[in-house]
């Protein structure tokens, strides 16, 4: 779909609309047919066949035509004498008592006029359209999005194409940015819309795990989402022809993140494929999807040299480290030898050092670096705790309490005792640490932290083991 | 993972905070209370899985896993709550007697719902016993109950009408929950037994004691008795009725189990009256349902054995098939031997409608030879019976078959 719309272009596909009001089109690649205007009139008559389209984008001109009798209504004549009614210039000149040039020349007056009306309705359907499904998105827990662009466009690229892949999977290693490509993928996409809905499901722990998988829970999720309307009593059955319904009447992007079990991979595949074309999806996972001609892998390996060092001024930036920000790239060469291009960490090396110097903090890690990347973890995790206020350790210490689904304030309160200012300070100073995870919606925010930070909480500072 | 060491006394704290928190939020349960905390359910679980890992926290940890026992039940997550019970038994040597009934009998509950009858048994001998030292005579009448339904369960219908009738005696008449539990325990078992009209009459005894605040899977399981009894009295106007407003009234609830039961026995009550289609429909829709859920062997088991002898009754051989041996496979893990031997015989009659002798006799002889195992049950009497009358439409059948050409034979 064409994205930026030419005030000359859709005068000129207006003009030409105009002029083949009754007529079929001979196909459909004319500007008009892929405004969101003609589609959203197109969904009230199903079947795409020439003579709906038409009468879809005849709709769309008189709609405009209305609007343009209230503004102009001589120009809303003539135009409807001679295009819908097919008067000639001669007849439509004496109707008017006007010469023949100067109908013409408000006949193209009126034509860029309504064509103004047209991209001014069009343009507000777009930035509507775009926030809805913008809102659905979970917050992102980056500023600015960076590294991975490769990836990205192979993800977008992939979403766009009109026919398959019908499933994408985004697979890596915890902390790589799994989740943070699928929402910068999904923002872009949404700016090209192509896709009339979004749904972002967050999976926890176990959930689609079983007996060849929940997908119950996954149906309702969405539905849930899709159409406002939970369905505690629905069997199974009608839960899955309202899903069908609802995915196939409207081309739809569904992420479903933090997929972990591999069990049921097979199984959700077979059952996410019932609800693909038009509607796409996209999960984010550790494991590979099996290979399949519907089903498609985009792999991540770690950050390049160049889009860490991006990655590092920018969230230093983001936290208020200035020097940082600006700082060259022979200075911050050294964190990325030290910690390599893994997202999480290299965030959370950053927010020690608002706090610690950075040679020492580097220092530090240079032993860790030759270990695995668990070790890596757990040095930056143990520096990242010492930097901690106390109020803001207290906090993160309850978090491994939260399932995946995340906790909410009031819970975080009561688990943690601290006053309202001292939570929201704790709050804010782990979320710049990034060492909290905001999730749920605007409504109804809930907080959790990363699976590699429970692991740390869990192991080196809580030390139980449950 | 680190080996356990002694947490700080503020993470202690922080725990008991958290567990506190849900203790106050899953005080009182209702319907609308259930629907708007079960997207916390995970966190719930969470709470109580680090609690009992901590010495300090097991108790209210604890506490907080029998308060949420009947949200778990009607969400269908007694699996996860049976795993927790044993734990947090395991994990406390030494508890409050009442504590530890409380347990036992929420984890016998568990048990019998995935049919582990001895387990629930021993669970609630165990309980009778520390109940010995408790004055609360509500406390040995509810173990009383739990033990008949656990009994029943296992065919002994004789000690758990027994059982019924010791919690009845131990039950003022202003106890009415636990007399309306009572009656309609009695029920089942007169049911069992074949005794529709006594069992009517529990039913109706059940329902005569409603309270205010009843909980709603209460009555339905009760309403959800008397009409399959009223359905073998054969009063079917009124149970199809009956059922039509059951559904309507579970419609929505989160009461999966009652939901499948209530399915359940509308499609064998439609199946008996003959009307094949409406039946299979009913257990799709119920099957669909249960296919959701997280465990349900039992209801999904009946599911598969009734969706496969209505498929056989419209001749769809090779789905009937594959449902008969599906439910063949859930009874056998469930461990329950009557219904493996009663889905046999239904498979068997499969294969002789079907054509399929050899196939029959084969399935007949497993049928015979575990019978023969259980002889000793109570139960088996009866099904011998059916295990000899299906025998005798096989070699009917068979018979019927060799003698197509006796004619021919003798002129040629």
């Amino acid at each position: 779909m064409e994205t930026s719309l030419s005030f000359s272009a859709l005068n000129t596909a207006v003009h030409e609309a105009l002029r083949t009001w009754s007529t079929l089109e001979a196909s459909s690649t004319n500007l008009l047919s892929d405004l969101l205007l003609i589609r959203h009139e197109r969904q009230k008559t199903p079947a795409d066949t020439p003579t709906n389209r038409k009468l879809a984008t005849n709709q769309i001109l008189l709609n405009a035509l209305t609007r343009l009798e209230t503004q102009e209504s001589e120009g809303a004549a003539i135009l409807k004498s001679r295009y819908i009614e097919n008067q000639s210039l001669l007849m439509v000149a004496a109707k008017h008592r006007l010469s023949e040039d100067q109908v013409k020349r408000r006949q193209r007056s009126a034509i860029q006029e309504l064509t103004q009306i047209i991209l001014d309705q069009e343009t507000n359907l777009r930035e509507a359209q775009a926030e809805t499904q913008f809102d659905e998105l979970p917050p992102p827990t980056y500023a600015q999005y960076l590294g991975m662009e490769k990836e990205k466009t192979h993800i977008v690229q992939a979403l766009l194409e009109p026919g398959g892949p019908w499933i994408l999977g985004i697979v890596g290693i915890g902390g790589i940015g799994k989740t943070s490509l699928a929402d910068a993928s999904l923002r872009t996409v949404i700016k090209r819309f192509a896709f009339q809905r979004v749904a972002w499901v967050r999976c926890s722990e176990g959930q689609m795990e079983g007996d060849g998988g929940n997908w119950r829970w996954l149906s309702q999720e969405l539905l849930a989402k899709l159409q406002g309307k939970d369905s505690p009593g629905e069997d199974e059955s009608q839960l899955t022809l309202r899903l069908s319904e609802a995915l196939k009447a409207m081309p739809t992007i569904v992420v479903i993140d933090n997929l972990e079990a591999t069990s049921s991979l097979s199984d959700l595949l077979e059952f996410l494929t019932k609800f693909a074309n038009p509607s796409k999806f996209l999960l984010t996972t550790r494991h590979q999807l099996p290979v399949s001609s519907f089903a498609r892998n985009v792999v991540l390996g770690q950050l390049s040299q160049a889009s860490a060092l991006a990655l590092i001024r920018n969230q230093a930036k983001h936290i208020g480290i200035a020097e940082l920000a600006e700082a060259g790239d022979d200075q911050l060469t050294s964190v990325f030898d030290t910690v390599g291009g893994n997202p999480l960490a290299l965030k959370l090396v950053i927010g020690l050092a608002a706090v610690l110097p950075l040679p020492e903090i580097l220092d530090d890690l240079t032993q860790a670096k030759s270990q695995a990347i668990e070790e890596l973890y757990r040095h930056i995790y143990f520096k990242a705790w010492h930097t901690l206020s106390e109020t803001s350790q207290r906090l993160l210490e309850i978090m491994p309490m939260a399932a995946e689904v995340g906790m909410k304030l009031d819970q975080m309160a009561a688990a943690s005792q601290l006053s309202s200012t001292d939570l929201w300070h704790s709050i804010t100073e782990l979320v710049n640490h990034s060492l909290l995870e905001v999730r749920g919606s605007t409504w109804e925010r809930r907080y959790g932290i990363h699976r590699l930070t429970a692991s740390f909480l869990q192991t080196e500072i809580i030390k139980i083991k449950w | 993972m680190a080996t356990s060491a002694t947490p700080s006394s503020r993470f202690i704290q922080s725990l008991s905070a958290n567990l506190a928190y849900w203790l106050g939020q899953t005080e009182h349960f209702d319907d609308a209370v259930i629907v708007g905390l079960t997207p916390d359910l995970p966190n719930v679980i969470q709470a109580i899985t680090i609690g009992l890992a901590c010495r300090e926290t097991q108790w209210s940890a604890g506490q907080l896993l029998t308060q949420c026992f009947m949200w778990a039940e009607s969400v269908g997550a007694l699996l996860r709550w049976q795993e927790l019970l044993e734990k947090s038994l395991d994990a406390q040597a030494t508890m409050l007697p009442m504590d530890r009934i409380t347990h036992l009998k929420q984890l016998s509950q568990c048990f019998r719902r995935h049919r582990k009858l001895d387990k629930a048994i021993r669970c609630l001998e165990e309980a009778t016993e520390l109940a010995q030292d408790i004055p609360d005579p509500l406390v040995k009448a509810e173990l009383h109950i739990n033990m008949s339904q656990a009994l029943r369960h296992k065919h002994l219908y004789p000690v758990a009408e027994q059982q019924a009738r010791l919690a009845l005696d131990l039950l003022s008449t202003s106890e009415r929950r636990l007399r309306a539990i009572t009656w309609q325990t009695l029920g089942f078992i007169a049911q069992a037994e074949g005794n529709h009209a006594q069992a009517e009459d529990h039913f109706r005894e059940a329902l005569a004691s409603t309270y205010p605040q009843q909980k709603l899977s209460e009555h339905t399981r009760t309403v959800n008795g008397l009409t399959h009894s009223l359905h073998a009295l054969g009063r079917t106007t009124e149970a199809l009725a009956l059922y039509q407003e059951l559904t309507v009234l579970l419609e929505p609830t989160p009461y999966m189990l009652d939901k499948l039961e209530v399915g359940i026995n509308w499609g064998a009550l439609l199946y008996s009256l003959g009307d094949l289609d409406k039946a299979e429909a009913i257990f799709r829709q119920t099957e669909s349902m249960a296919n959701g859920a997280e465990g349900m062997l039992i209801p999904k088991a009946h599911l598969a054995n009734n969706l496969g002898c209505v498929l056989r009754d419209k001749k769809a051989w090779h789905s009937a098939e594959l449902y008969l041996k599906r439910a063949l496979a859930l009874w056998q893990k469930i461990e329950e031997p009557f219904f493996v031997i009663k889905t046999r015989l239904n498979l068997t009659k499969l294969y002789l409608q079907s054509g399929s002798f050899a196939a029959a006799h084969d399935s007949l002889e497993q049928a015979q030879t575990l019978s023969q195992q259980y002889s000793e049950q109570p139960w088996a009497a009866a099904l011998l019976a059916d295990v000899t009358k299906v025998e005798w439409q096989l070699e009917a059948a068979a018979g019927k078959e060799q003698n197509v050409f006796p004619a021919a034979a003798a002129t040629s």
